[in-house]
């Protein structure tokens, strides 16, 4: 009769477990063991049969016995961690780690897929960080450590240490590359676009299919200042992913140089079908059609998001808004030719005294409006009006490069201009960042009153960490970015409305705690009225407009004359 | 073995559906490409789909013409998790047994789609060896660890006993689309997977391409086994 091998029987028993035929398993293992009584893996094999006849104690005793006896072989040491894992013995299991494994001769990747499953991004993370922190206190320098570290230090929003470990970690040789798209995310954060851009291209180059990482080659291209390559790869990557909203997204944020951007918008054009286009895209492609001035196919994609019963919080308003007109009476109203590659555009009205400025955001346009569609809005006013976008994504601190090389410098240009237009009084618009270059170039030029939607008023990175606790390394870049750049007395607005006659109708969501905090800290202030609207996300420029809050405050309450 | 790759004309594009379903039914349409290249006729076109789950790929394969019979451990579920109703698998038989115990041996073809990664590595090698020689779809995940997300790699243990692959041992839950009876499954590399299919019989292996990803990382499908590739 041929004799059963270790496999066979090893095959046998599991068999016999999985169909819960424990007595059998036990007696068929024992019987091996009298014949192997040093096989590690029939000795594992026992534990096994322990742990599945539900006795756990004696599993890890046995897992732990093993271990003693074999130092060199880690599986029953890594037994002994699932085990206690499972049993969500969690101090315990760290604690084996410590002890019998970090140290050990067991392989680097087991150990690091150990230390993150041992160190979740959830959960009670002072313990997990202390637990990372002794093993570093016996390794230290160790990159699986600092890595795992990073993580859950970004996961914190504690951006400036998780940087500085993944920065730590380079410093010793490469990052694990699961943790490079983090660290690219975290670089943009802190306006190290170049070192960004470096990861990005080896990411993409490596994952070609995935439009994520060329997303962020795309944004490190345009924060790094190389618009000309930055479009040519969107373009490439609109013919790749022509649905993808990431694209459009970034369509509608980069520097539209041309032709290259009409382009990569007539690509997605070809292909776009509202019926089956992802509803994030359908809102990007809906702005992106207002910027090329097709007002009747981004209705069409607006109206393929409302069909869905999707609520969306910047879609509603922006129909709502385009819905004020036909697509005919827009094209009338508009009294500029769109120029999207241009950062300054002015339109004159014969006799006016009143001229508006509008700071455009970081998507060029007043929210989601472009120009165009807010000068057919403003087209009802005796008011000239001058558009202004910042192609350098400074948020106006560093002025406006085709007007002049500062911001002071800026700033005379800008005065230039109003005297050229006969400006007897002066209001300044903007949303988001471009409110808080509305509300400083409003005090610095005399105007009479400076109109806010959404914006901060303050870039100081503590104060934004303070007020979105827990958001992560994603969102809000662009602001975090720039408050590396500037100097500490440039990057708060209440400095810069003491002192001043012009009026601040700040508004903001009244339930979006960020909003709130930095509304908060104009409250003081005798020149500033803070207007909340009542709701909880960042649309509130859109609201305004589509509930005629702007118009009613330019009109009764500023006294812009109506034509 | 001979292995192959080759590229799918299907677009990963967005329907207006959130990202699961986006990928379910990227899925779907793959599936459908790998049945109409089957579709010519492989035997009677007895089809068995193991791990039918919701039973979207045996629905889908029925209305290809195939002759199908789903196999689940559980009950048949909607994709919320709810129960589905027989009455809604019209054309299909449904069965209710552990897929890895099924005798496959009267079927032309074996659909193994978003099942053989919730199994264990036993499990995958002799479910595999029992359908040696047919021809097999297996839609699976893969373990790459430079693209896993954040969230998965937390699910990632090193493997208890992987013997000649290579991969990681993967904490299932309890969750409906998840496996019923094993607390890890095998997640193996693309090399140890094909290292795999050879290992249990697999004359030819045509990988399809691009890689997609779910939540986790990447998945790819694969076909076994195709009667005019192997001659």
């Amino acid at each position: 009769m041929a004799v059963a091998s270790q496999a066979e029987i090893q095959k046998s028993v599991r068999a016999a477990l999985k169909e819960g035929r424990h007595d059998e398993a036990k007696v068929t293992l024992a019987a091996a063991l009298d014949r192997w009584p040093d096989a590690y893996w029939m000795l594992m094999l026992h534990a096994e049969v322990l742990k599945a006849s539900g006795d756990l104690a004696e599993a890890l005793a046995q897992l732990r016995a093993i271990h003693e006896r074999f130092p060199d072989k880690h599986w029953a040491a890594q037994g002994v961690i699932r085990l206690l894992f499972e049993e969500d013995r969690q101090a315990e299991a760290r604690a084996f780690f410590e002890n019998a494994v970090w140290t050990s001769t067991v392989p680097d990747e087991t150990k690091s897929q150990m230390i993150t499953a041992l160190s979740p991004r959830r959960g009670n993370l002072d313990e997990t960080i202390a637990f990372l922190g002794r093993l570093l206190f016996a390794s230290p320098g160790s990159p699986a450590v600092l890595t795992r570290l990073a993580m859950i230090r970004a996961r914190q929003g504690l951006w400036d240490e998780a940087v500085s470990l993944l920065d730590e970690i380079a410093a010793r040789g490469p990052v694990p590359e699961h943790a490079r798209a983090i660290q690219a995310d975290l670089l943009s954060g802190f306006g190290r676009f170049p070192e960004m851009l470096v990861i990005a291209r080896e990411l993409a180059a490596a994952h070609p299919h995935r439009v994520d990482y060329t997303h962020r080659v795309i944004l490190a291209l345009s924060g790094s200042g190389d618009h000309q390559e930055a479009a040519q790869v969107l373009k490439d990557a609109a013919a790749r992913w022509p649905g993808d909203w990431r694209v459009l997204f970034r369509l509608n944020r980069i520097v539209p140089v041309q032709p290259l951007w009409d382009e990569a918008f007539a690509i997605i054009e070809a292909s776009f079908n509202p019926a089956t286009t992802y509803a994030r895209s359908l809102f990007q492609f809906a702005v992106a059609s207002l910027r090329q001035g097709k007002t009747e196919q981004s209705l069409i994609a607006l109206d393929a998001i409302a069909q869905r019963g999707l609520a969306s919080t910047h879609a509603d308003p922006l129909q709502h808004v385009l819905g004020r007109f036909s697509p005919e009476e827009w094209r009338a109203r508009m009294r500029l030719a769109d120029d999207q590659t241009a950062e300054v555009q002015i339109v004159g009205v014969e006799g006016a005294d009143t001229t508006i400025v509008i700071f455009g955001g970081i998507d060029f346009g007043l929210s989601s409006l472009p120009f165009g569609y807010v000068d057919a809005l403003l087209s009802s006013y005796r008011a000239n009006v001058v558009y202004l976008r910042d192609f350098a994504f400074r948020a106006y601190f560093e002025g406006i490069s085709s007007l002049a090389p500062t911001a002071e410098q800026t700033l005379d240009r800008l005065r230039e201009i109003l005297e050229r237009l006969g400006t007897r009084r002066l209001i300044t618009i903007g949303y988001s960042v471009g409110g808080f270059a509305a509300i400083r170039y409003g005090a610095q030029l005399g105007a009479q009153a400076a109109i806010s939607f959404g914006a901060p008023t303050t870039l100081e990175e503590e104060f934004e960490a303070d007020s979105k606790p827990g958001v992560g390394y994603r969102p809000k870049a662009l602001k975090r970015a720039l408050s590396f750049r500037l100097t500490d007395e440039t990057k708060d607005l209440v400095k810069d409305l003491a002192g001043t006659s012009t009026r601040v109708f700040c508004h903001y969501a009244a339930q979006y705690p960020a909003e709130v905090a930095h509304s908060n800290r104009l409250r003081d202030l005798d020149n500033v009225e803070l207007r909340p609207l009542n709701i909880s996300d960042h649309s509130v420029a859109m609201r305004a407009i589509a509930d005629g809050i702007l118009d009613r405050l330019l009109v009764e309450e500023i006294g812009v004359p109506v034509k | 073995m001979h292995v192959e790759s080759m590229t799918l004309p299907v677009l990963a594009s967005q329907p207006p559906i959130e990202r699961r379903m986006r990928t379910i039914s990227f899925r779907l349409r793959t599936f459908r490409c790998i049945l109409e290249m089957l579709r010519p006729g492989i035997g009677g076109g007895l089809l068995v789909d193991l791990g039918a789950g919701p039973c979207l790929f045996a629905k889908l394969a029925a209305k290809e013409d195939f002759r199908v019979t789903a196999v689940d451990v559980r009950p048949p579920w909607n994709i919320d998790g709810s129960p589905l109703p027989l009455e809604s698998l019209e054309g299909i038989e449904f069965v209710q047994a552990d897929a890895c115990k099924f005798d496959v041996s009267g079927f032309d073809i074996v659909s193994i789609v978003g099942l053989l990664y919730h199994l264990t590595l036993d499990e995958q090698i002799d479910l595999l060896t029992r359908c040696s020689g047919k021809t097999v779809i297996i839609d699976t995940e893969v373990f790459d660890d430079t693209a896993m997300s954040e969230s998965a790699r937390e699910r990632i243990f090193p493997p208890a006993d992987a013997r000649e692959y290579n991969g990681i041992d993967w904490l299932e839950t309890d969750h409906v689309w998840s496996s019923k009876g094993n607390r890890y499954s095998f997640w193996h590399t693309v090399p140890s997977l094909l290292r795999m299919f050879e290992n249990t019989g697999a004359r030819n292996v045509t990988m399809f391409g691009p890689q997609y990803r779910s939540a986790h990382g990447p998945r790819q499908w694969y076909l076994l086994n195709v009667p005019d590739i192997a001659g």
